[in-house]
């Protein structure tokens, strides 16, 4: 292999490789042509089932993979399940094959990005060249994307700085990374100076798009909208414009323009299904159940061949259809919804409880109560099973059947372990609100967080107070009684971390602090106070905070 | 279409393995393919600018990359031609554009000199203060005198409704609404067609701000 010797950095050799498509003649030119590249890993898969299946069982470095498969999953459907489930490695390639006139379809239609776009036809030197560029590049921000999951930013800032000033070939995702983590460290005036400073290379959107979301953090409402709606103006597909455009409009109670936003959006990109629900959503609460009732029905129908897909989609088409006078066609999508989620526990209460909503509207008072204490049962069953989102829908419902008391209950539990959760509590505000006890509402609500906020004042005038052995037992004590609130969780490791540090490390200490640490993370890997630990759990273990080991 | 490529092209690489003469009618179909998607791709681009202005979806580019990536995909046919394809870039530079658009100009440009080129291209990037200015210049017989132009200049260029009725060429037209679509403050995009370039012949040049 010639080609080979010139990087001597990549050993093709090694190199595991996926080339998925449902055309076998293309398989087999592509795998000609890897093959002459020096690889000698080549897997093919015909379908995108296939494909997932076998990378759940190797790990690829790299994945060429056609976006269309023909019937069932689609390209942009793999990658998605491929980086959702954590199939692909940080450093694996995914490079999406398309034809000329469908690139624009796909491009920036959905969360996840592939790593490249091949657009066929292409040549074997094409190919070698893009996949020397993406492992090169892969290579060189292995460190900081390292950094940046430790939260370790400073760290990250110190690389990508570095890494600029030699200005590789990969320079625009480099300036990209900065923009990113000056953002992440919340340093907004370094983070607004350097968009700034990287506009007068020319209009690049996401440069853009960081200026309008500072504006938005500092309240400028109308100012964040004129940049996003500018930037649509004159760079159509960009859709984070759209989406942060909308939910500016939103915020400002412009129901009508959001919609009207997020129609065009979807006209552009019609199958990102997070943004078809947003769209569903903000067209109920207009008022337009027939925008609504289409949004919802694409979300089911989107959902089918996606990891995306949930039961929530059900129940809010479910809904509609109630509201719109066709309660049977409502019952028969939750049917639907049952049996594509077999065995699921968290779908089936969450389905049980929609039911029991289409019930109530309707005034079978008895059929709603049946399913509310099914659903019940379940929750009690399998409490692990269910995300803490269907709590509030479960409370609802035990006040519209009857059951207050109860309700009540975990209505209390909710707002303890989320005290400081606005969108929560606004919630869990709302079910009081249309149940007509307001007041009732408020009370509870206040008592509730001055609990919290009590047992954790506590907890701190002990660690204050240098009385740190006490105030692990009691905060050990306090996560045990809300084993789901960030901030008694972060006061905990803080305890803990703190005493450490002035008696020594201890293994059965380190082991709860890693337990705390992970709880905050999995319910906000974006907690304010989280990096200021890690960086402390760092100084005291020498080691990486707990979420970052699973997927390094 | 993509595929009927490919396959056209195993079919040239068996026939000239096997000494057949007929190869260089394949590579015709081949031209003849390529021209055709690239056009349709056009027209629907323009079809689209026809109801709301051009859209410029800018990135940060490397430049050398980038022309590189064009010069891969255009220089196999030409190469089977017996056309010499070079590029000539700073490896260090880097500009905002839209990469789709400017490949689109560019893979017309290079298509046409599969018939006016004899021996070589020269596909070249460079700073133009802080714009960027491409030129792609060949050693044929130059364009004729009704294309040439330079739309930087004041009536440096035909009117527009010739471009649609005449013969001044789809590809043109595309490149300039392309180029002036490519705005920073008050500077435009322009293009220029001229005799005589860096190899003697045709030599197209781009400007992006």
């Amino acid at each position: 292999m010639e080609r080979g010797k010139q990087d001597q950095n990549i050993q093709w050799r090694r190199l595991k490789t996926l080339v998925v498509d449902d055309y076998p003649d293309f398989i087999r030119t592509v795998r000609g042509m890897l093959l002459s590249l020096g690889l000698v890993n080549v897997d093919t898969a015909t379908s995108g089932v296939e494909a997932v299946r076998l990378m759940t069982v190797r790990r690829y470095d790299i994945v060429l993979c056609d976006y269309n498969l023909g019937p069932g999953q689609d390209g942009q459907q793999v990658l998605e399940e491929a980086r959702h489930r954590r199939l692909l490695l940080p450093t694996a390639i995914f490079m999406m094959v398309t034809a000329e006139n469908t690139l624009e379809m796909i491009m920036g239609a959905a969360e996840y990005e592939p790593d490249a776009y091949l657009i066929k036809p292409f040549t074997g030197r094409t190919l070698h060249k893009k996949i020397q560029n993406l492992l090169e590049k892969k290579e060189a921000l292995k460190p900081i994307d390292r950094a940046i999951r430790a939260m370790d930013y400073e760290r990250a800032l110190g690389l990508c700085e570095e890494l600029i000033a030699r200005r590789p070939p990969f320079l625009a995702d480099l300036l990209r990374i900065k923009g990113d983590v000056l953002l992440m460290r919340e340093d907004y005036e370094g983070a607004k100076a350097f968009f700034k400073e990287v506009s007068t290379l020319g209009r690049l959107p996401w440069a853009v798009l960081g200026l309008g979301r500072l504006k938005l953090r500092e309240g400028d409402h109308e100012g964040a909208k004129r940049v996003f709606a500018g930037l649509i103006a004159m760079n159509d597909k960009v859709m984070p414009a759209y989406d942060e455009l909308a939910r500016t409009m939103e915020a400002t109670g412009e129901y009508g323009e959001a919609k009207e936003t997020l129609l065009k959006a979807t006209e552009i990109s019609p199958k990102a299904i997070k943004r078809q629900e947003t769209l569903g959503r903000v067209a109920l609460r207009g008022g337009d159940l027939a925008t609504a009732e289409r949004c919802f029905r694409e979300t089911v129908k989107l959902g089918r061949h996606s990891c995306f897909k949930s039961p929530s989609h059900y129940a809010s088409l479910a809904a509609v259809l109630t509201e719109k006078g066709a309660p049977e066609e409502a019952l028969k999508v939750l049917q639907e919804g049952g049996e594509e989620f077999p065995r699921d526990a968290d779908a089936a209460v969450r389905l049980t409880i929609a039911r029991s909503l289409v019930y109530t509207r309707t005034g079978q008072h008895d059929k709603a109560r049946e399913c509310v204490s099914e659903a019940l049962e379940m929750v009690k069953k399998n409490p692990q099973a269910v995300e803490r989102d269907v709590t509030l829908d479960l409370a609802k419902a035990l006040m519209t059947t009857g059951d207050e008391e109860l309700g009540k209950e975990i209505l209390r539990r909710t707002v303890q372990n989320n005290h400081d959760d606005a969108a929560l509590l606004e919630g869990v505000k709302a079910v009081f609100r249309e149940a007509g006890r307001e007041e009732e509402g408020e009370r509870l609500l206040e008592e509730a967080v001055e609990e919290v906020v009590a047992m954790n004042n506590e907890g701190v005038r002990l660690v204050r107070g240098g009385d740190l052995e006490t105030a692990i037992t009691y905060f050990a004590k306090a996560t045990e009684r809300l084993p789901e609130n960030k901030l008694v969780n972060a006061n905990a490791a803080y305890a803990f971390l703190a005493h450490m540090k002035e008696k020594g490390a201890d293994d059965a200490l380190i082991v709860k602090v890693r337990t705390y640490l992970s709880r905050i993370h999995r319910l906000d890997p974006t907690y304010r106070d989280l990096p200021k630990l890690a960086a402390l759990y760092r100084e005291i273990t020498n080691e990486a905070p707990p979420w970052t080991t699973d997927s390094d | 279409m993509g595929m009927v490529y490919s396959r056209l092209e195993e079919m040239g690489d068996h026939c000239r393995g096997r000494g057949c003469p007929r190869h260089a009618d394949l590579l015709e179909l081949q031209y003849e393919i390529q021209r055709l998607n690239s056009n349709l791709i056009r027209l629907l681009t323009l079809y689209k600018a026809e109801r709301t202005p051009l859209k410029v979806n800018c990135d940060l580019h490397n430049v050398s990359d980038f022309l590189d990536e064009v010069l891969d995909r255009n220089e196999p046919l030409l190469a089977r031609k017996g056309i010499a394809v070079e590029t000539d870039c700073p490896s260090d530079l880097f500009r905002a554009f839209d990469k789709g658009l400017v490949t689109g100009i560019l893979d017309n440009v290079l298509n046409n000199a599969f018939r006016y080129a004899k021996v070589k291209v020269l596909l070249a990037g460079r700073p133009e203060g802080d714009g960027l200015l491409i030129e792609v210049s060949d050693d044929g017989p130059g364009y004729p005198p009704r294309l040439l132009m330079d739309s930087s200049r004041e009536g440096g260029i035909a009117e527009p409704s010739s471009f649609l009725t005449g013969n001044t060429g789809l590809g043109l037209y595309f490149a300039l609404l392309v180029a002036r679509a490519h705005r920073r403050d008050d500077r435009e995009g322009y293009i220029r067609v001229t005799n005589g370039g860096a190899l003697g012949g045709g030599c197209f040049a781009l400007y992006l701000p």
